[in-house]
């Protein structure tokens, strides 16, 4: 039912950026409806994609390669992946790495046999190989090796892994880079954004984990086939779907959302968009509040199963499970029911910013979406934005220039720059490994390679370099005496425009937390269980509990991120 | 070597950064490179002969007096990447008044982007003429016509740029590679190296936080 056909549906204005763009804030949302993964999985379902494995070529020690393909409605897009043999001691998260367990790439159609002896000469060596416009992601994983040993003696041994096992680590491997939209030779976004299937940001890296996720099981069965012979059994499908793909992410994707601010902008603004309009919905219907409780009891359960032990985020997530349990009490049961009367969700909501934490009323803002898929779903098809870097309007008087700084900046006017705590980090860019790295200002020679990620520092600078110019000198001629701000009179016309483009706190302070960038941007993919092994690099799990490749079609493809119950018809856990 | 258009602009942009140009400068240079590559132009290879040739200096003196239509550099030869950015950032100038003069442009083809940037800016086509070559740009297309091969040329004594009121047609679109060499990519390449702070033991413990 769309609740936009009852009559009493009012506009609730979308949450102040002031209140959203702070990094405390986005480093505590969820996966939504709008996630990713999500407008992913449920499109492969409604247009009914189709998937086969023509090629799947593994030696007695499980090296080889194997081809996924999918149809869509228009197109073929093929998985070429690669295990390999890597020695224990190769093992490493870190994106400097240089071996692999698996290797792979989302091709463009139909590999042909000339490809795919092309592709098994640069996939595998990564960011040494080379990739052409046929090639639209290049990416690696290893396994967990606990995991793997494990279900592979187990099922080789005749018996199922232990389903205690498998939650602990939630992943058979975990992709350690996922490279897209023109890495190393490989296509550009722009040359398929106007792709239905591909407009939604991110969709060719998601559909590639997607397809990872079910070559990884096939790789782990072939491994346990080959040792238990005749003994060995199939993974239980049940099982099977409960393992995701591991993500380990680093400070190289922290820069992103900064580098990106419309897009970033589009992304925020959807989901505000989609919050407003649920807070606006006047009454709620039998099915959608039975939708919401039946979402938010498999929450409790999806928040048991996060584990982390970072010291900031093991007590957020101990919060959260109390929040959690509190809105359980708040929203009642069918009987004694705290979602009637007007405007349900809004009320709820305003009730989760005074007694939940930022945890709590994030999670609840991706509930009480859940409901809603008809009223807000449309706004998938707002999350692109492929022009981040205008050109300057160098008409525009300082007078707009400084008025623009203090609506926008106005918190970076409160910071006192010229304490050392204030620029105590500085961001730049290795000669290593071409990684953006986040390092002390005062106590590394970085400065001279700072990157401009600094938006606050940076706008107040040009705040105070616009004393003495006349309020309607068009800024063009600041621009041409001190060229130094050219880079931020672009930031502000173009945040300007953009309510959530800036993220609204000090991103070289010494308390900056690089992981609630990391966590902002991967809660958009739809990631879950963030689990933060320092403050600057993050592990996730994707797409446990969505339905494999045969299994979409009569599967879960859109509320999987959401844990079964561990009991059907047992009530509502405690 | 065909390359993507992303791999260009990023590494234009580190190499302009790394010549010396301030960021928003760079973005710039590197955003016209990207997009002359796109349409089967040599802008990173001209975008390496300007390094090259600026190494390091200040554009101070060789940015643009544009108290009148003519615009000089007040020594030497004018940089294109400072006219350019001038010229874009006055678009309306334009529209408003005559053709603006840029005497002694180095490398004119580094102009063009700009000039695309102010096209759009007005919505008409802009031109740009130097030694008997004329490039005209609007919405993103182009259309040569006179004297290629004065296209690649380092230096010209003057660059006349004005609006006009349509694109002669055919006109060619951007696509969606670029070719790029080998040499001009490790041209691009060595600039871009000064953007990149040695690794340190320390830096590897701390900038990176992994395993």
């Amino acid at each position: 039912m769309n609740a936009l056909t009852q009559d009493s549906d009012v506009a609730v204005p979308l949450r102040d950026p002031a209140t959203v763009m702070r990094l405390a804030r986005l480093g505590a949302f969820h996966q939504t409806r709008l996630s990713f993964m999500r407008v992913l999985t449920r499109r492969m379902r409604r247009e009914g994609w189709s998937f086969s494995r023509p090629v799947f070529e593994l030696d007695a020690i499980g090296v080889g390669h194997a081809v996924y393909s999918v149809v869509t409605s228009v197109r073929t897009y093929s998985l070429v992946a690669f295990a390999h043999d890597l020695p224990p001691e190769l093992r490493s998260d870190r994106v400097i790495a240089e071996a692999w367990d698996s290797t792979f790439t989302l091709f463009d159609g139909v590999p042909t046999d000339a490809d795919i002896e092309r592709l098994s000469r640069n996939v595998p060596v990564q960011e040494a190989g080379r990739l052409q416009s046929t090639e639209l992601s290049l990416g690696r994983a290893n396994r967990s090796v606990r995991l793997w040993a494990h279900v592979v003696e187990s099922l080789a041994a005749g018996r199922q892994p232990e389903p205690d096992r498998i939650e602990a680590v939630g992943y058979l491997m975990r992709t350690t880079a996922v490279y897209g939209s023109g890495k190393f030779g490989a296509a550009d976004r722009e040359s398929t954004a106007d792709r239905a299937e591909l407009s939604v940001p991110f969709q060719i890296e998601m559909l590639s984990v997607y397809l990872v996720r079910a070559w990884v099981r096939d790789l782990v069965q072939h491994a346990a086939d080959t040792a238990g012979g005749a003994d060995s059994v199939p993974l239980d499908p049940g099982i099977a779907r409960s393992i995701g793909i591991g993500n380990s992410t680093g400070l190289g994707m922290a820069p992103f959302i900064l580098n990106h601010p419309v897009l970033f902008d589009h992304w925020i603004a959807a989901r505000e968009t989609a919050l407003a309009r649920v807070r606006g919905v006047a009454r709620a219907s039998v099915a959608e509040r039975t939708t919401f409780r039946a979402l938010l009891a498999r929450s409790v359960v999806s928040a048991a199963r996060w584990r982390t032990e970072h010291p900031l985020q093991a007590p957020r997530v101990a919060r959260l499970r109390k929040d959690l349990q509190a809105l359980v009490v708040r929203t009642g049961d069918a009987e004694q029911d705290g979602l009637e009367g007007d405007r349900p969700w809004d009320r709820l909501y305003r009730w989760a910013e005074v007694h939940l934490g930022l945890e709590g009323q994030e999670c609840l803002v991706s509930l009480v979406l859940e409901p809603y898929g008809e009223l807000i779903d449309d706004l998938a098809d707002t999350l692109a934005c492929d022009r981040d870097l205008p050109a300057i309007d160098g008409g525009m008087p300082v007078s707009d220039v400084a008025s623009t700084i203090e609506r926008v900046y106005g918190w970076a006017r409160d910071i006192d720059w010229d304490a050392r705590s204030a620029r105590a980090r500085a961001w730049y860019v290795s000669a290593e490994k071409l990684e953006p790295r986040l390092g002390e200002r005062f106590e590394e020679p970085i400065e001279p390679y700072e990157q401009p990620l600094a938006p606050g520092r940076d706008a107040i600078a040009l705040h105070r370099a616009l004393a003495g110019w006349a309020p309607d000198t068009p800024v063009a001629e600041l621009l041409l005496r001190h060229p130094e701000h050219r880079h931020t009179v672009r930031r502000l016309q173009t945040v300007a425009r953009a309510a959530y483009a800036e993220i609204r706190d000090n991103t070289i302070d010494a308390t900056l937390s690089p992981a609630d960038m990391l966590r902002a941007k991967l809660s958009f993919f739809g990631a879950i269980h963030f689990d933060p092994r320092s403050d600057r690099w993050v592990r996730i799990c994707m797409y446990a509990g969505a339905p494999y490749p045969e299994a979409l079609a009569n599967g879960d493809a859109d509320t999987w991120p959401y844990p079964e119950l561990p009991e059907q018809g047992s009530g509502r856990p405690a | 070597m065909s390359r993507s258009l992303n791999e260009i602009g990023l590494l234009c942009k580190r190499a302009a950064r790394g010549g010396g140009l301030d960021w928003g400068l760079a973005e710039d240079a590197a955003r016209g490179a990207r997009w002359s590559a796109s349409l089967g132009l040599p802008g990173p290879a001209m975008l390496a002969t300007r390094l090259e040739r600026l190494d390091g200096r200040s554009l101070d003196a060789l940015s643009p007096d544009v108290t009148t239509d003519v615009w000089r550099a007040a020594s030497g030869s004018l940089c294109p990447l400072a006219a350019g950015a001038a010229l874009a950032d006055r678009a309306a100038r334009l529209a408003a008044g005559g053709p603006i003069t840029l005497r002694d442009p180095a490398c004119p083809l580094l102009v063009l982007a700009f000039a695309n940037d102010a096209a759009e800016q007005l919505g008409t086509p802009v031109r740009l003429a130097w030694d008997g070559i004329r490039l005209t740009v609007g919405g993103g297309r182009l259309r040569i016509d006179g004297a290629r091969d004065r296209l690649d040329v380092d230096g010209t004594t003057s660059l006349t740029c004005s609006i006009v009121k349509c694109l002669p047609e055919p006109a060619v679109g951007a696509g969606f590679r670029g070719e790029v060499d080998d040499t001009v990519w490790e041209r691009l390449t060595v600039f871009a190296a000064r953007t990149l702070a040695p690794a340190t033991e320390e830096s590897r413990r701390r900038g990176a936080g992994g395993e």
